[in-house]
């Protein structure tokens, strides 16, 4: 049955009111230039911002936030009385209230910033206030919680089998969920359609099929030669003036080094420089089919609380989103990777590849890129442009900026802190 | 025996550019042409597909903006204008290009097609191409379905939940007011998806929506089957993820077959390519150069040199390319180790405007997949979401992955430093009109602040389209864009202020109804 929609504008191109609008008091019909004069009276008087005390969160990507704010003229008030001179922090926190990153100072003139992280998948909230001289945060706003997205498969494997929403079920009364099915066999490999063959290559099967993954978007510059003004915020634009140019200056706080347990404090990094091109995948990354299946030799309770206790120093000492991550000479993989947020709760067991290869690493996942026997050996890309040090000496990168690292392992489970430090920079606009 | 399912899904979604307080308005152009060139040209090869008795042949996405516009009668005179235009200028380019032997074909060609287009609109549909859609659906050449009411960026609206169940809610009535049908699938517009919106795509009466291939992939736990099969959330709504080789093929503009040199380009148009004195009858105002539709070239290479367009040389490259896309669907399909249960199925989703509009061949190169596909003898088959998930009513579980379709895959392209000032704006907004539906959502139908209530509505969801993000963004149509949102936010401040205070102005209310009548029957209840 279809339905007609009532006609709110006369057939000979004038405009009246919409049928079924009881209580009205004139049908007259419009002209233009009235509807064009009402129009503007209300842009003109109506478009205005709320003006209480606020702070959100967005999700921009698994690496990056986005924060907005307001602070009503009351709660600036106190601040201006001791002079105004604190400066304008955001302060992010894990679920648990955690301090999850260095403050983020703030342009006071602004009213958003975008918050780059080192992880994806993280969940935050954020606090906005005054940083005090004590370290101290006088807080004026709290924010809302979000959780990032993770851009990598999961880990997880179960084949659960669900009935589409008011579907029948095929065989009567086939359970909504069924967990007794296996999973059918690997996919044959890469099997030729025997087609007419005007194809002439093999067409990926849907596990290996190249997706164009997001790319970690900013172009930064590590020069550090932009520092004076450190803004990424932008401004609303004014009603009578809409200015979309603005400045994409902005600095971040992290930074990147590979240290083992047993060095005592980060290495200094005032030299030199980290700054892979892409910190996820690259842009047109194989995705692998999942984590590798590899015989994992269990963790002694000795040694995991060892590690636990090493991964707790490392924590308090350097709580800048490390990934500690337990390796183990001689084994084909690292065993466990362990959340800095939540050091109690250990994930899944991944392959090294899966661990660290999302973070920093771009190319093929696929081993060509990490070895791991007696010792751990990493390769990778850069920018050209840029350099890598690693535990505080540099690491040769050719022309096209191509590295190769040998790091021994010792004998027996080791952790392994990785954390970047993207120096300051100033974006590029656009 | 096929040995799978070809899933082709367009997606028909136009921002509502509708503007009664001018005499004409350049971005209502985004309409007229859609039509002629592509909703026309659709309808066309649906009517050929239909009487080769073929069913199941497409799945279309028609928004509520769009199902609202083409239903409008005074959108529907203003085309009709435009289109008498466009034949009074096809007959002074008939006369123009008379001895030219590259370019008198095309404009008699285009001639000849504006007489089919127009014929098409006022005697075989009555002005009314939504009817002609649901005609085609009810006779099963086709599955319709919509999405969110003016196609608002739900990921970015979640911060106030209410606004992202109207957006689907209303969609999902407007749908079923315009047309008769009740839509079983969703477009989440931009393919944008969070955890946990899949419970309000529930609630709003939808059984599947589609998503870019990372959200499938990334879903937890891993779906074994990659995008080859849609998963199951946990609540039972289905995912169908976007097979990404069949849409690079179409979608790129290096690799895809739309950058084939043989066919026609887009950019050259004699709007631009004419002396001004000559162009002026049929441009918006006799002074702003506009796309015409009448372009004489063919892409030929990437500089700025183009060679005539040879219609029969780009009717021997759609050939190719079709039989090259149905091939590599079958080799994709094949490479699936024929399995029955579930069946494999390539979800290919394109924006329906490219079809006709950007890609001119586009609607011919469709054509000729589907007749293909549809061959009793061919090695894939087509299906549509319904259908598939009626046959496989078993998938494996799994919750998918934020995601969106969009550059960079999450929200970047609708939230950056171009257009992130509208969110604080649009979610106080949103809390306010939560607000006023709780307190004042059951006023009599038809009181006054009843219909301030509802117009505010209408205001607030125009406001979230996520197209005005995206032009911000394009920095294509970027003053438009600021403008509108702005509109629309002020007339939903006005309104605002009306209901809390009681004070109406019945003339200015009127007003906004006029200007913005779209979801007559939006209820503000689904705010609360």
């Amino acid at each position: 049955m279809k339905t007609d929609i009532p006609s709110p504008v006369a057939r000979n191109g004038s405009s009246s009111s919409p049928a079924g609008g009881k209580g009205q008091a004139s049908a007259r019909p419009f002209s233009v230039q009235e509807l064009r004069t009402i129009s503007f009276q209300i842009a003109a008087g109506w478009f205005r911002a709320d003006e209480a005390t606020q702070l959100t969160l967005m999700e921009v990507h698994p690496w990056r936030l986005h924060a907005y704010w307001n602070i009503s003229e009351q709660d600036w008030q106190p601040s201006r009385a001791q002079g105004g001179q604190e400066a304008l922090v955001l302060r992010l926190r894990d679920p648990r209230g955690r301090v999850a990153d260095q403050d983020v100072e703030v342009d006071g003139r602004r009213n958003n910033w975008y918050v780059d992280l080192l992880q994806g998948g993280g969940a935050y909230t954020a606090e906005l206030g005054l940083l005090q001289g004590n370290g101290d945060l006088q807080v004026l706003a709290q924010s809302n919680t979000v959780q990032l997205p993770m851009a990598e498969p999961s880990p997880q494997r179960d084949y659960t089998m669900g009935l589409v929403k008011d579907a029948e079920p095929p065989q009567g009364d086939a359970p909504m969920f069924d967990k007794s099915l296996e999973p059918p066999p690997e996919l044959p490999q890469q099997q030729l359609y025997p087609g007419p063959g005007q194809v002439s290559e093999p067409f990926p099967s849907a596990e290996s099929v190249s997706v164009p993954l997001p790319r970690h978007e900013p172009k930064l510059d590590v020069s550090g030669e932009n520092g004076d003004e450190e803004v990424y915020g932008t401004d609303f634009p004014a009603i009578e003036e809409y200015e979309l140019e603005q400045e994409h200056e902005r600095t971040d706080q992290f930074s990147s080094a590979m240290v083992k347990s047993e060095i005592p404090q980060l290495p200094a990094m005032d030299e030199t420089l980290i700054c892979p091109t892409d910190l996820s995948l690259g842009s047109h990354a194989t995705l692998p089919a999942g984590p590798s299946a590899p015989a994992v030799e269990p963790i002694t309770p000795a040694a995991s609380q060892q590690l636990e206790q090493i991964e707790s120093r490392l924590l308090q000492e350097h709580p800048l989103n490390p990934v500690p991550v337990i390796a183990q000479a001689g084994a084909d993989v690292i065993h466990e990777q362990v959340s800095t947020h939540a050091p109690a709760v250990r994930r899944p067991v991944m392959a090294l590849e899966d661990a660290l290869g999302a973070s920093l690493f771009s190319g093929s996942l696929g081993g060509a890129g990490l070895q791991v026997d007696s010792r751990l050996q990493l390769s990778g890309q850069l920018d050209p442009d840029h350099a890598l040090s690693l535990f505080g000496e540099a690491v040769e990168v050719d022309a096209e900026g191509r590295f190769t690292v040998s790091l021994p392992l010792d004998k027996g489970p080791e952790l392994l802190a990785l954390l970047y430090r993207l120096r300051q920079h100033k974006r590029e606009p656009g | 025996m096929a040995y799978g399912y070809q899933c082709i899904v367009l997606h028909a979604h136009l921002p509502y550019v509708r503007h009664p307080e001018y005499d004409s308005f350049l971005e209502e152009n985004w309409l007229f042409e859609a039509i002629t060139e592509t909703y026309v040209p659709l309808l066309h090869m649906l009517k050929r597909l239909h009487g080769a008795g073929l069913k199941n042949c497409l799945t279309l996405s028609l928004s509520p903006t769009l199902m609202s516009m083409l239903r409008d009668p005074f959108l529907q005179q203003r085309y009709l204008k435009h289109l008498e235009k466009l034949l009074r200028l096809a007959d002074e380019e008939v006369k123009r290009t008379r001895g030219d032997a590259d370019f008198a074909p095309l404009a008699r060609l285009y001639q000849q097609r504006l007489t089919e287009v127009e014929h098409t609109y006022k005697e075989s549909c009555g002005q009314d191409l939504l009817a002609a859609f649901v005609d085609y659906a009810e006779q099963g050449v086709l599955e319709l379905m919509t999405c969110a009411a003016t196609h608002g960026y739900l990921p970015l609206l979640r911060q106030e939940a209410s606004s992202v169940r109207a957006q689907l809610k209303a969609g999902a009535d407007s749908f079923q007011t315009m047309t008769g049908l009740q839509a079983e699938g969703v477009w989440l517009p931009e393919c944008g998806y969070y955890q946990g919106l899949e419970a309000l795509v529930e609630e709003a009466g939808f059984r599947y929506f589609f998503l870019d291939a990372h959200g499938i992939l990334n879903a937890r736990p891993q779906p074994y089957y990659g995008v080859s099969a849609p998963i199951v959330c946990p609540n039972g709504i289905a995912a169908f993820g976007r097979d990404p080789a069949t849409s690079r093929q179409v979608w790129s503009r290096d690799e895809g077959y739309p950058g084939d040199p043989h066919y026609r380009d887009f950019y050259r148009d004699i709007g631009f390519d004419l002396e001004l004195d000559t162009i002026a009858p049929y441009i918006l105002d006799g002074r702003t150069r506009i796309q015409t539709g009448f372009k004489y070239y063919r892409i030929t290479g990437a500089g700025d040199e183009k060679q005539p367009y040879r219609p029969e040389q780009a009717v021997e490259r759609v050939q190719i390319h079709a039989d090259d896309f149905v091939e590599r669907s079958c080799q994709a399909l094949y490479a699936q180790g024929q399995r029955k249960d579930p069946a494999p199925i390539i979800v290919s989703p394109y924006d329906a405007e490219l079809f006709g509009h950007w890609w001119f061949e586009g609607p011919d190169w469709l054509e000729a997949v589907i007749t293909r596909m549809a061959g009793e003898a061919a090695d894939v088959g087509l299906t549509t979401p319904s259908r598939y998930l009626q046959e496989n009513p078993r998938q494996q579980v799994a919750l998918p992955a934020d995601s969106s379709w969009g550059d960079g895959g999450y929200n970047a392209f609708w939230l950056n430093p171009g257009n992130d000032w509208v969110y604080p704006y649009l979610h106080d907004a949103a809390q306010r009109m939560h607000m006023l539906a709780q307190i004042y959502g059951d006023e009599p139908e038809g009181s006054q602040r009843y219909r301030a209530l509802q117009q505010a509505g209408r205001s607030l969801l125009l406001a979230q389209a996520s197209d005005w993000a995206f032009i911000m963004k394009t920095e294509t149509s970027k003053e438009y864009a600021y403008n509108r949102t702005r509109d629309h936010l002020a007339r939903f401040n006005y309104l605002e202020h009306a209901v809390r205070s009681g004070e109406f102005d019945e003339r200015q209310l009127q007003a906004l109804e006029v200007m913005d009548p779209i979801f007559p029957q939006l209820s503000p209840r689904i705010f609360s």
